[in-house]
């Protein structure tokens, strides 16, 4: 991964104070805070912690104004100050089954129990720029009983919606019940769980480093390879989506000298599990598959796409489809990743000089005579 | 319980940047300018330098029982897992160089992730400049001098045998009271 660029030392503090400039931008014009961007930006704040692989919503939102809202540099920011960061334990696996919801829908079932929850989306939105948004008047600033000694972005309330019961039935436990669910690869907690961060990607990949790797990838490359599966790159049967939720849970930590666990936080969360009906050659005797997504903050388009790429790395053998990018682990997981991608294409902007004398020397050096090669044998 | 560093922070970035120095310079003796009481058979510079490479993800091997006081200080203060096994082992200490094994029985890595071995941490008896292991390799301009009291002479040729497998190899720190001094794989070790 390409880091820091070396040059001149005047331009480079030159450069620096320019891009300080251009990032404030016209003073006349206030300058935007912090609380802002947590407030009113809350899905970049979102993506930027979940491709930052930090759950820290401040330092979220001060590296997207120090980016000036260029979310993959954003992210870099992010990553860079999660490396500093003391790492003291793992905290207990959060379950999601005990999430706050605020939004839950399945497209498998129509009566799912609890109910489709539409929650907040831009799914019904019209799309239209509207303009009076920006003139309308805010309603009076009432701080809410509920939220008064939390921070916004910490409590369910906090979004002034109200949550839903503490705990809503999976939906994927009816087909469970049934029998109709493969059983997936057993996954590892804690001390004995891989660290994407701790340890290079090598291959075969585990699921375990799989959702990893997926959950803090792109989420332009994550969604573009997810939908070349969907037109007929590597899946040939219709995905369903059977049940995505977002919420908030709660993190909890047992201290080793405590012996019991504590309470240290909350996030949110969007989690989907998309569903499939086997291949029939395979002949399996379950009938339906899973793939899961889980990603920080709220980001259905991203936990959807990551599903689709889990169930397609799955690496079901023998189906003919596993020369599509979308069937190939080592194709998706090796580039779903926006800080190395950006730092190995960006590289080129540095001095190249010698690498491209020897180009040079090299086309002089031909031959006069030489003709273009016709491809021939 | 004897407490750990005086200041976490400070403490551990003094005796990584003198780790630093004694590892790009074999030979070079390296003091941080540190105060750290250790349980008895735990050198002041061992502590140290186990205080600050380890916490709750790392893996410790150790010649000591894991029930007595230098273990359990050291687990108390990082939060290290204990391996009874050294080719699990990330980290190893010896806190007595009279019975040191084979290095072979340590990880020394693989060709491909030659930074999975495990790095020796020894208590040596004494630890001055004389001639009596000569040192070259990366980080010598030619050649340096350094003797260890206590290290059985057979140590350096099993030494020599397993780095043969470079880039795969076990470095080694040696400690004798507050002092440290590195040999990395890269160098060469002759007894003189």
């Amino acid at each position: 991964m390409y880091v820091a660029v070396k040059g001149g030392e005047k331009a480079v503090k030159n450069s620096q104070r320019l891009v300080a400039k251009k990032r404030r931008g016209d003073l006349c014009v206030q300058k935007i805070s912090v609380d802002q961007i947590t407030n009113q930006l809350g899905l970049g704040v979102d993506r930027v912690m979940a491709e930052g692989s930090l759950y820290d919503v401040t330092a979220a939102a001060m590296a997207i104004q120090q980016a000036q809202g260029d979310m993959t540099e954003a992210i870099f920011l992010v990553r860079a100050f999660r490396t500093t960061l003391k790492r003291f334990g793992n905290s207990i696996p959060v379950q999601t089954t005990k999430m706050t919801a605020i939004r839950r829908v399945s497209g498998i079932f129509k009566d799912i129990p609890g109910g489709q929850v539409l929650g907040p989306t831009y799914d019904y939105t019209h799309r239209l720029i509207a303009s009076d948004q920006d003139h309308a008047p805010d309603p009076p600033c009432e701080q809410d009983t509920d939220t008064a000694s939390a921070p916004p972005d910490q409590t369910a309330a906090g979004d002034g919606i109200s949550p839903l019961p503490g705990e809503l039935p999976r939906v994927i436990d009816l087909l469970q019940a049934q029998g109709l669910l493969q059983q997936d690869e057993t996954t590892s907690f804690g001390d004995t769980a891989e660290d994407l961060t701790r340890q290079p990607l090598a291959f075969p990949v585990s699921r375990n480093l799989r959702l990893q790797t997926l959950a803090r990838g792109d989420e332009g490359f994550i969604l573009g390879t997810a939908y070349s599966l969907q037109r007929g790159f590597g899946l040939d049967r219709h995905p369903f989506l059977g049940e995505l939720k977002v919420g908030y849970v709660a993190v909890r930590y047992t201290p080793p000298e405590l012996g019991f666990d504590i309470h240290v936080g909350r996030m949110k969360l969007t989690e989907c599990v998309m569903v499939n009906r086997q291949n029939d050659a395979a002949r399996k005797a379950a009938g339906f598959e899973t793939g899961y997504g889980l990603v920080f903050g709220q980001n259905e388009r991203k936990a959807m796409s990551m599903s689709l790429l889990d169930r397609s790395l799955a690496g079901e053998k023998n189906t003919g489809k596993n020369g599509y990018p979308a069937r190939d682990p080592e194709f998706i997981l090796s580039h779903c990743d926006n800080v190395e991608s950006s730092g190995f294409v960006q590289h080129l902007k540095l001095p190249h000089y010698v690498d491209f004398q020897s180009e040079l020397v090299f086309i002089r050096n031909r031959p006069k005579d030489h003709t273009p090669d016709k491809g021939n044998p | 319980m004897l407490k750990g560093f005086d200041s976490e922070v400070f403490d551990s970035q003094a005796v990584f940047r003198n780790l630093l120095l004694a590892m790009a310079n074999p030979g070079t003796i390296a003091a941080p300018d540190i105060h750290l009481s250790c349980p008895d058979r735990l050198a002041p510079g061992a502590g140290a330098l186990l205080l600050t490479l380890l916490d709750f993800e790392t893996v410790l091997w150790s010649d000591l029982d894991p029930e007595t006081p230098e273990i359990k200080w050291v687990h108390f203060h990082t939060g290290t897992r204990l391996t009874p096994a050294p080719d699990r082992a990330g980290f190893a200490l010896f806190t007595d160089s009279e019975k040191l094994m084979d290095p072979g029985r340590f990880n020394p890595g693989t060709a491909a992730s030659p930074d999975l071995s495990t790095t020796l941490v020894i208590q040596t008896r004494g630890l001055d400049q004389d001639q009596k292991l000569r040192l070259t390799g990366p980080g010598i301009e030619k050649e340096a001098f350094i003797h260890y009291a206590g290290i059985p002479p057979e140590f350096w040729e099993n030494r020599a045998i397993m780095n043969q497998a470079y880039p795969a190899g076990i470095d080694m720190i040696l400690v004798h009271a507050s002092r440290i001094t590195a040999l990395p794989r890269t160098t060469k070790v002759a007894v003189c």
